[in-house]
């Protein structure tokens, strides 16, 4: 494959391009679901293909193909020339940071390849859960699935850089709908960790799906907020989320460069209370593995916020450029076909010294928001408004935890919200999804969040009216 | 015999020779042309792929695998991993047969021959109308993301009982954000477009939206806390019933006991102002196509009629499940975001053109009629509703005060809520004449009453 790649780019800066890189991608996935006690489906892929990148003239002439013979993608590679070409009176100069060629492999250590694992023991395994988490008659719906990834990427530049990746994903999750008194609701919660089969070997996922199916039947009785602002505290699993949704979209370089964020100018400023630092790191445990981003630019600890001031944003080599800053590792393809664009890889807050009841303790009246059972977010980074919806959470009364509270919706603006972070928690958690992703400009990546518990002096919440 | 129709006739056969009692193939060619551009073009790109899915039958056990290639040993390989899974899966009590009959509908306008024949030349001239439009409405606007994206898909499918059929469609889709003021006062607009032809895709009068729109969001700020009458954009509104509705009204929903509306078929669930109807034939509808991803020809399915639930959309499994025909709804182009070629997936029931019945009013008309509310144009996070328990929520990205029946202020950063099953009852009553599609879903604007907003 290298060989291939090598005389694409070759091929490339024959036919004019200023520079040139190439990229293998193959990609095995595996997706099994059962519902209510039975198998619903295996979903099983093999995709392989390679993507051209030319720079020609200021702009990026892209050409991508599943048709792997080299007379093939010697056509793609004339045909990212022509588009390269094509876009001249209209494209700006893009330069590239310069970035020292490197040779290296990354292959994440697996213990068991899931695809040695026979489809009947993985099937067992799945349908043991699924029924495990039929609890009670209130669960009218159980479904479960185990979803594995195994991602191989190769990466040739003109400028000499060749770098692979080999990173496989595990996880199981489950959605449980409960009915009670004519009302439905449905909980959703997976786990996933960047490993082979071991990852499913040693956990337990009856209990797991069990539990999902409890916090089902106890939140389809519960009431709604009330609609407000309240104090909040959110939750690892949480504050990952609202971090990557405030925060880490903010920073990316691709949306700084063209003034979209509202982060733009403010590199330096004091943004959030001194107890808040925040990273994006693409090796960090729990998180999804990101040694190279598909640059072949190697993925380091960037610090975004260090002590509430805005230290750093995340870049790709020609965001950098444009910004007067080093390239930090964050140009992402989703895959073969993909531009690379400015992604997040693990964005999570370095923890504090508070602990749980500490901060509990601390709130009159607010809410214990809880990111078991959420099912994601989305921000507006031009606005500067983002939202995400949490799963089953807690009212907080004079620093006690009372009654559940459901649907719950939250919602701030990036900059307001950032400096309402008032105390942090010591404990602290990262986790990934082999199921979900973060989606931008139609491409989806694999990312990972996560934090301590945290306290906000002010969200809005989205609920009743009285 | 075109290349990818042969390949799904091989796979069948290869199927079938390794030991399935009934298989089926479904092939996709995709090509695809895209251009990213902001102020000025950043890439353009295209892209081919090509892929085959192979899903087979033994003893009810079945089997599903996909190889993004049409070479015969890929071909095989998918024929002996699905027989493999089939064998270690469990037997589904319920499963008959892969569709005896296939059968096209009349379709019209769903392949658009500009975007066949699209050349470099023309995408860069899309991008320069765009861009021009913008500056002339105020050279200082910068247009911080954009992009327009065309794909010609074709798919081929046959199966053992010797049905095969093959359909094109063409596809473009344009994405446009503006941004008006400075680092500290800024507005930002989104605008977005899917059509089956390049003309659809109206460039320059989103160009012309987003940018006024832009420049009034400047000023926006929140509101404060309560009950309001709201009227949705009609896209923004698609989207609101694409979370609340297009999961829930699929017989595999009901079947499997995850739809809200299961045993209510016959009962009224809405006011008698509230159609809604799956327009799988729709002329240059978004989900038009001559037949579905099973082989079963599309069609126009009444799902709600006059406030009564009639009808849920059905694949070949849910309808022999129920021993009636399928209603042409096979999707395997399901998933939101970033859906993978169509290959890659066994199919569920899904709407096609899900059309909410619009009435005579123009969209003026609603919002002078409403006198006193919140007109929403943006909103995110609607996707993250609960459509089975109604629970509706979205965050308000750009909106307009309505006083006196007039657009006043600018707003966003507010959270409005309400039951949804509540809103079909005589809260959604009021609607334009303009339909528009967000996803799979066609709306008018609509006025809807009594929304909680959580704002300062």
């Amino acid at each position: 494959m290298d060989d291939l790649l090598k005389y694409l780019v070759n091929r490339a800066r024959y036919l004019g391009a200023n520079y040139a890189d190439s990229r293998f991608h193959e990609v095995r996935t595996t997706l099994i679901t059962a519902e209510n006690g039975s198998l619903r489906s295996y979903e099983s892929d093999l995709s392989k293909g390679v993507g051209i990148r030319v720079l020609l003239g200021g702009a990026w002439g892209i050409a991508s193909s599943t048709i792997l013979t080299k007379e093939a993608l010697r056509q793609k590679v004339s045909e990212a020339v022509r588009l390269a070409k094509a876009a001249k009176k209209l494209s700006t100069t893009i330069n590239l940071a310069k970035v020292k060629p490197i040779e290296a492999t990354v292959e994440l250590p697996v213990k068991t390849d899931p695809d040695v694992i026979s489809p009947d023991v993985k099937i067992k395994v799945l349908l043991e859960a699924n029924k495990a988490a039929i609890v009670g008659a209130d669960i009218k719906n159980s479904s479960s699935r185990l979803g594995f990834l195994h991602d191989i990427r190769f990466f040739t530049s003109s400028e000499g850089t060749k770098v692979k990746t080999d990173v496989t994903t595990s996880g199981f999750s489950q959605v449980s709908v409960a009915a009670a008194n004519g009302a439905m609701e449905r909980v959703p919660e997976q786990r996933s960790q960047c490993a082979g089969y071991e990852f499913i070997e040693g956990g337990d996922w009856n209990s797991f799906a069990a539990e999902v199916s409890k916090l089902a039947s106890k939140v389809v009785a519960a009431p709604m907020p009330p609609a407000g602002t309240y104090p909040a505290i959110l939750d690892p699993d949480l504050i990952g989320l609202f971090l990557h949704e405030a925060l880490g979209h903010a920073s990316e370089g691709d949306l700084v460069t063209t003034k979209e964020s509202v982060l733009d100018g403010r590199l330096g400023d004091s943004i959030a209370d001194e107890s808040v630092t925040v990273f994006d790191d693409g090796q960090i445990e729990g998180g999804y593995l990101v040694p190279f981003d598909d640059e072949g630019v190697p993925k380091t600890k960037t610090t975004i916020l260090e002590k509430g001031r805005l230290k750093g944003f995340l870049l790709s080599r020609d965001t950098a450029t444009e910004l007067g800053l080093e390239p930090t590792g964050n140009a992402r393809a989703q895959s073969f076909e993909h531009k690379p664009i400015v992604r997040m890889t693990n964005v999570y807050m370095q923890p504090g010294g508070l602990s749980f009841d500490e901060l509990v303790k601390s709130v009159d009246h607010g809410f214990y928001i809880r990111g078991r059972g959420s099912l994601g977010g989305q921000v507006d980074v031009g606005g500067g408004t983002f939202t995400f919806r949490a799963g089953p959470s807690y009212l907080i009364e004079k620093g006690e935890l009372k009654h559940m509270v459901r649907a719950v919706t939250l919602a701030g603006k990036v900059l307001e919200t950032l400096k309402t972070i008032e105390a942090v928690g010591k404990d602290f958690t990262v986790t990934t999804s082999v199921f979900g992703g973060c989606g931008k400009d139609g491409q989806m990546a694999k990312v990972g969040d996560g934090g301590p518990h945290v306290r906000l002096g002010k969200l809005t919440i989205g609920g009743r009216t009285d | 015999m075109t290349e990818i129709l042969t390949a799904t006739e091989t796979a069948v056969r290869l199927a079938m020779k390794k030991g399935f009692d009934e298989a089926e193939a479904l092939s996709t060619k995709i090509t695809r042309r895209d251009i990213i551009y902001r102020n000025f073009i950043e890439a353009t790109k295209t892209n081919t792929i090509a892929g085959l899915s192979v899903r087979g039958v033994i003893d009810k056990r079945i089997g599903f695998f996909s190889v993004s290639s049409l070479d015969h040993k890929d071909i095989e390989y998918a024929a002996e991993q699905a027989l493999k899974i089939a064998k270690a899966n469990t037997e589904d009590p319920d499963w008959n047969s892969f569709p005896r009959r296939y059968g096209k509908a009349s379709v019209e306008k769903v392949i658009d021959k500009k975007i066949e024949q699209l050349s470099a030349k023309d995408m860069v001239g899309e991008v320069r109308l765009a861009v021009d439009t913008v500056h002339e409405i105020d050279p200082s606007l910068a247009i911080t993301r954009g992009y327009i994206s065309t794909a010609v898909l074709s798919n081929a499918i046959s199966n053992s009982h010797g049905c095969k059929l093959e359909r094109k469609e063409t596809i473009a889709v344009s994405w446009i954000a503006v941004k008006a003021g400075g680092t500290d006062e800024r507005g930002v607009s989104h605008e977005s477009s899917i059509s089956r032809s390049w003309n659809g895709l109206k460039t320059a009068r989103r160009a012309e939206e987003v940018s006024e729109r832009a420049i009034k969001m400047v000023k926006a700020a929140p509101i404060p806390k309560g009950k309001m009458d709201t009227v949705w954009r009609n896209d923004t509104f698609g989207s609101v019933v694409d979370a609340m509705l297009t999961r829930t009204i699929t017989a595999d929903a009901v079947q499997r006991n995850r739809s809200p509306w299961a045993g209510k078929i016959g009962q009224a669930i809405a006011s008698e102002q509230v159609s809604v109807i799956d327009e799988g034939k729709m002329t240059a509808g978004v989900g038009s196509r001559h037949f579905d991803d099973e082989g079963t020809p599309q069609k126009r399915t009444p799902v709600i009629e006059k406030g009564i639930l009639r009808c849920f959309l059905y694949d070949n499994y849910t309808a022999n499940r129920e021993k009636r025909p399928s209603t042409g709804n096979a999707h395997r182009d399901v998933g939101g975001f970033s859906t993978p070629p169509n290959y890659m997936r066994p199919p569920i029931p899904y709407p096609n053109n899900l059309v909410v019945k619009p009435m005579s009013a123009t969209p003026e008309e609603v919002i002078k009629e409403t006198r006193k509310g919140l007109y929403i144009v943006e909103t995110i996070g609607e996707w993250l509703s609960n459509p089975i328990s109604g629970d509706l929520s979205a965050t308000v990205a750009s909106a307009f005060l309505i006083e006196n029946g007039e657009l006043g202020r600018a707003v966003k950063g507010v959270i409005v809520s309400a039951n949804f099953f509540d809103m079909l009852k005589g809260r959604m009553d009021l609607r334009a004449n303009d339909l528009e599609n967000a996803g799979p879903v066609y709306a008018p604007t609509t006025q809807v009453l009594d929304m909680t907003v959580a704002g300062e």
